[in-house]
């Protein structure tokens, strides 16, 4: 049975990528059915922030997990949060086994795979949620340290802690407006729910979670190589992370309804942006790989997509196109997933130190220099939590959650969405004026077609119908938010932390042995041309943008 | 969808590309190669009189990457010729 792609429906049942798209449609359909207030999402469940030392003195589920329950009805009340993590369990594995069965995978070996790295991915999401990693200072410790102290945390949203501690305050009879003196303040703290004090915290927020996923990743792939190799059949980082980008198109939608106008300046800048960065990136590296290092003709355009474009999927349809050896993607192919595990564990932690004034800017060079989608949405991901969180600490303003990681994804997206047509392009090119092969009548211009992301229009799709939601059914606007949050948010954030395990798990360091001149080729043209020229025409299109405040 | 009088399928072994289809089958380096082996195959086969001209689909197998390196991309090309028997 070979795997052709002739007609337009090649691969709907039987691709990754299509299957982001039916995963990602039917939840984001299971989440609207809130509009109508039926709850067919809330068993999910979601982390909580807990406490070392309040977890041990007396331990329990409820104190690390609950369900999502709680804004789409009380459907699940009774699940319970470990009921809610083993029905989370059950309704993925049976969802994504379907999806393997029908992409012939060996679905027993999927089964058991998706079961242990669903159970790496909670568990270190449960211990990146640690108060002393996680835990945000409350506005009130920062802006007024001399009162409240340098050492009150905030268990949740820090707006909410905010709002506890002005409500204890009233009560305690301090005039809003008004610092209480410290033996008050103390006593507002302690009456607050959600405020606690401690010794310590990195204030990490979510990237805390991000970050130990990949370590875990990273040693089974580096460290227990049979094992990786066992799980290899369900870590697929490109299905996950583009079923969470679908589920990002709900959260753009829902983040377009209070900031319409920002999303749209996004999208455009980010098109114009990637653009001209390709205009730059792919001949000055082809050049370079021809004449600086001798590669050949069909070696030079390959890596120049893949290190100039988006990475595996660009480095695959640009060999297509020239109809190289398939050999020469897959040695390619191989450089791009660790490079982009190395720019990965890099960039987010420099970006965020060098330029913490500029998160747009940061974002949407990320999604110009980070190749693959997984390992780009991942160090959006990352950048987001640790430039919010710093520019919180600095400042006690809140920057609103998504818009950075959204940045580096639209960016991204556009030039998932242009591979198909420059690999048209190029065909073109080389058929008939590279190769110039007689027999060859035609390049069809269904080859842009397959070559076309389809879990984009799954996120337009997404998009598109929230905001529409908001455009002209403003009635249904409360209910169908209800239903995205569980999926735009603990669904979306478990795909993504799946993502973060499955990339660290398929990343082999030891392969980059006997690359040669690939990976020189590779490392130079990555940070010294393809970096900085990313980030100054992220600079040039994107400068200004900042993330909008809630309720700014 | 072109319509064409062969369908066939195209991989790769390592060294050769590779053509197969209803018992033929075709082998070469390079594309001239190729185009070559499969004239002298379309001639041997009977099924097409001398001097005719064969157009032929060559969809390619994508099966033949790497299951891991799959997932990224789903697409490697088709060929469009025509064959002069």
């Amino acid at each position: 049975m070979s795997a052709v792609n002739r007609r337009w429906y090649s691969g709907m049942l039987s691709t990754e990528d299509w299957w982001a798209v039916w995963l990602g449609l039917f939840m984001f359909l299971m989440g609207l059915l809130s509009i109508w207030e039926i709850d067919a999402v809330g068993w999910m469940a979601k982390t909580k922030t807990w406490e070392w030392s309040s977890f041990w003195s007396d331990p329990s589920w409820g104190k690390l997990l609950k369900t999502a329950h709680g804004k789409a009805g009380q459907a699940y009340e009774g699940l319970g949060p470990l009921g809610s993590i083993i029905t989370t369990w059950l309704v993925w594995t049976a969802l994504t086994g379907i999806g393997a069965y029908f992409m012939k995978l060996n679905v027993g070996k999927f089964v058991v795979g998706f079961t242990i790295i669903f159970a790496i991915t909670w568990f270190v999401w449960i211990v990146g949620h640690e108060a002393h990693l996680k835990a945000p200072k409350t506005a009130e410790s920062i802006t007024a340290p001399q009162v409240y102290g340098e050492d009150v945390y905030c268990m949740t949203k820090v707006h909410k802690c905010t709002k506890e501690i002005k409500e204890a305050l009233a009560k305690l009879g301090v005039p809003e407006g008004q610092l209480p003196s410290p033996q008050v303040a103390a006593q507002a703290v302690d009456m607050s729910k959600h405020a606690i004090r401690m010794s310590w915290g990195l204030s990490l927020g979510g990237g805390a979670s991000y970050i130990l996923a990949l370590v875990a990743g990273l040693i089974i792939g580096n460290f227990i190589k049979g094992f990786a190799r066992f799980l290899s059949e369900a870590a697929k980082p490109e299905w996950y992370i583009k079923t969470a980008i679908v589920y990002l198109g709900i959260k753009v939608g829902l983040m377009s309804m209070k900031a319409a106008g920002f999303a749209f300046e996004l999208a455009v800048a980010g098109m114009a942006a990637t653009f001209v960065a390709y205009l730059l990136f792919w001949p000055i590296v082809y050049t370079l790989g021809r004449k600086g290092f001798k590669l050949s003709r069909h070696a030079s355009a390959v890596l120049s997509s893949g290190i100039s474009i988006c990475g595996v999927s660009a480095a695959i349809a640009t060999a297509g196109a020239i109809r190289a050896r398939p050999i020469l993607p897959t040695m390619v192919s191989m450089l791009i997933v660790i490079f982009a595990m190395i720019e990965l564990v890099i960039l987010p932690g420099f970006y965020t130190a060098v330029a913490p004034n500029q998160p747009i800017v940061n974002g949407a060079a990320m999604g110009m220099t980070v190749k693959t989608d997984g390992a780009d949405a991942a160090a959006g991901a990352i950048l987001d939590q640790l430039m919010t969180a710093r520019h919180y600490q600095e400042t006690g303003q809140v920057w609103e959650e998504g818009w950075i990681l959204t940045a580096s994804i639209v960016t991204k997206i556009w030039i998932d969405m242009f591979i198909g047509l420059w690999a048209f392009i190029l065909a073109l090119i080389w058929v008939y004026r590279v190769e110039r092969d007689p027999t060859q009548m035609t390049v069809g211009a269904s080859e842009v077609w397959h070559r076309f992301p389809k879990f984009v229009l799954g996120y337009l799709l997404a998009w598109f119908v929230y905001l529409g939601i908001a455009v002209f059914w403003a009635d249904a606007v409360d209910m169908a938010m209800k239903g995205a949050n569980v999926v735009q948010s603990p669904m979306r954030k478990m795909l993504f932390m799946m993502t973060f395990v499955c990339m660290g798990i398929i990343t082999d360091f030891s392969k980059l042995k006997g690359m040669g001149r690939l990976a020189t080729l590779y490392g130079i043209a990555l940070f010294v041309i393809i970096a900085p020229i990313a980030y100054f025409v992220a600079w040039v299109f994107h400068r200004g943008m900042m993330p909008p405040t809630p309720g700014g | 969808m072109k319509r064409s009088d062969l369908d066939t399928v195209l991989t790769h072994d390592g060294r050769e590309w590779v053509v197969r289809a209803d018992g033929i089958e075709a082998r070469g380096a390079d594309w001239g190669e190729l185009d070559e082996s499969l004239r002298r195959a379309l001639a041997g086969s009977g099924r097409y009189p001398s001097g005719s001209r064969v157009r032929v689909f060559m969809g390619f197998d994508f099966d033949t990457l790497p299951q891991w390196l799959r997932q990224y991309h789903y697409h490697y090309f088709n060929r469009w010729v025509e064959i002069r028997v």
